[in-house]
């Protein structure tokens, strides 16, 4: 300890001049405000103009119902089937050395660089009736476009890159050589995957399969082209409420896409809730 | 158990990582792969290990071929250069993993497992840190965590990659001690790779000099010191 007294500083060696400060943290509050929170408070504004009850009995309409189901199955089918993929594709990417690797890689980016439109005329053009595969399914009984199938893969392709994407920085970073220890502590293969590889990633595949699982509750393009809008039957719920609102039933229309975003709402809590309960955990296992 | 190493050769690609090379390590020696980086040293202890499979060339386990034997197989204790500490279990988790991965009727029952990880912390002599996660821990910490770990499974023999190479000279010299004990009580087929010669010549029985995937010249430290084969093992053992 030195017995000479220096001043001392308030402030952070690295803070900028108030005005600065004061004009950096406007802009970002105003910025949120108009991009982010005032679009939902509109949408939750629209869906409840005329009350409670009739937001809510325009939710149980037999179309908005079906458009619901419809949605949260897709989800159900398209995340874990994306999941398993992503998990199975950031694996390969990131753990083993192969030739056409970097193509696989392009391959997975391939969805976030295709307009949906493109992707869903494309699955229109391979299943639908004017092509081979098309009418070998025709033949054989099952509907492709035009019916759910068409919907989940479409669902399935624009949502492909989500888990891969999230998974795959973090599995390059984190290395093979916990892997090597465990395989040379006599762990098999899927052992060392469920006891060491899926625990690391554990938090990176929560994101990937929360966002994965936005987007496909919210995808429209390809679903429109491949679904053929066909109401109570194919119209998932951002089909539905395109159709409602070109229909000018402003309440139906935004109370399904305040529904919508609920959905999403709850998975972003859910996704705090659990960071918030394991934060020890978190912070213990991310430094290292 | 000995091992001997006849003829093996390593190549990724195109490169040449390993000329073929051959040794004999007696049972029970403490040995020293000394060379600088690229000089094969790492890659010659992952064939040991069965993390990687050489190109051609066989390797013995007392006498018996284990070439083909995959890494479970061959139950060598593995020390990494970073540790490679599993970050999401504990210090006593770290160390009980090997135990617990053992087929069902070989896995000893949970007290057994607790007795055994409890008796390698206090041969590392951190006996406290069973509940701390490796995050928690210093370099030099995780370094014996590391080989306690190893320690766990029985190894048939230790294999350690730059074990002390990430630390500061004090903590390594206290290290370098505490591998040798170690290495004296169990009396096992230990070999560890360093590009450090001081550390080579001060802590093994035997050092084995490498450069550019070959085999330099093999010899006791003093021997190495007296007599270096060749120019390069002089200039690296003197610098």
């Amino acid at each position: 300890m030195s017995d000479i007294a220096y001043p001392v500083r308030a402030n952070p060696v690295t803070t900028e001049p108030r005005l600065a400060r004061y004009i950096l943290i406007g802009t970002v509050v105003v910025l949120i405000a108009i991009l982010l929170f005032a679009p939902l408070i509109a949408v939750f504004a629209e869906a409840l103009r005329e009350g409670w009850s009739a937001a809510i009995s325009s939710l149980s309409e037999p179309d908005a119902r079906s458009a619901i189901r419809l949605t949260l199955l897709v989800a159900a089918v398209v995340v874990p089937l994306n999941a398993v993929f992503g998990i199975a594709a950031a694996w390969a990417i990131t753990k083993f050395d192969f030739r056409g690797k970097a193509f696989l890689i392009t391959l997975i980016d391939l969805p976030f660089s295709v307009s949906p439109v493109v992707a869903g005329l494309a699955l229109v053009l391979l299943f639908g009736s004017n092509s081979a595969l098309g009418a070998w399914f025709i033949a054989h009984d099952m509907k492709i476009v035009f019916a759910l199938p068409g919907i989940l893969l479409a669902t399935m392709f624009v949502t492909f890159p989500f888990v891969a994407r999230e998974l795959i920085p973090v599995m390059m970073e984190q290395g093979r050589a916990e892997e090597e220890a465990a395989l040379t502590l006599g762990a098999s293969g899927w052992r060392t995957f469920f006891t060491v590889t899926l625990p690391n990633i554990r938090w990176a595949l929560l994101y990937g399969v929360l966002l994965c699982n936005a987007r496909a509750m919210g995808e429209f393009g390809a679903v429109a082209v491949i679904s053929g809008k066909i109401r109570g039957e194919t119209t998932t719920m951002p089909i539905m409420i395109e159709m409602l609102y070109n229909e000018y039933l402003s309440v139906a229309a935004f109370s399904l896409a305040a529904a919508l975003a609920m959905l999403a709402l709850v998975t972003l809590l859910l996704k705090s809730l659990l960071e918030w309960r394991y934060a020890d955990l978190l912070s213990a296992t991310r430094r290292h | 158990m000995f091992v001997e190493i006849e003829e093996i050769a390593k190549e990724f690609g195109a490169e040449r990582a390993l000329h073929p090379v051959s040794l004999s390590i007696p049972s029970g020696a403490l040995i020293a792969l000394l060379g600088p980086s690229g000089s094969g040293k790492t890659t010659l202890l992952r064939i040991l290990a069965g993390l990687e499979f050489p190109t051609s060339g066989r390797v013995l386990f007392n006498g018996e071929d284990a070439t083909g034997m995959t890494v479970q197989q061959r139950r060598a204790g593995f020390v990494f250069q970073h540790y490679a500490l599993f970050r999401h279990m504990t210090v006593f988790e770290n160390v009980a993993y090997g135990l617990r991965a053992r087929k069902r009727k070989e896995r000893p029952t949970e007290a057994e497992i607790g007795r055994r990880v409890n008796r390698l912390l206090d041969l590392i002599q951190l006996p406290d840190i069973g509940p701390r996660y490796p995050s928690q821990l210093s370099g030099g910490q995780r370094q014996r965590v590391a080989l306690a770990r190893a320690l766990a499974i029985e190894p048939r023999m230790l294999l350690l990659d730059e074990p002390f190479g990430a630390l500061d000279a004090k903590v390594r010299k206290e290290l370098r001690q505490g591998l040798r004990e170690i290495h004296d009580t169990t009396g096992l087929t230990t070999v560890f790779v360093t590009h450090d010669q001081e550390e080579a010549m001060e802590l093994a029985d035997l050092v084995v000099v490498m450069s550019m995937g070959r085999i330099e010249q093999v010899g006791r430290p003093g021997d190495i010191r007296a007599r270096p084969a060749s120019e390069f093992v002089r200039a690296f053992t003197t610098a």
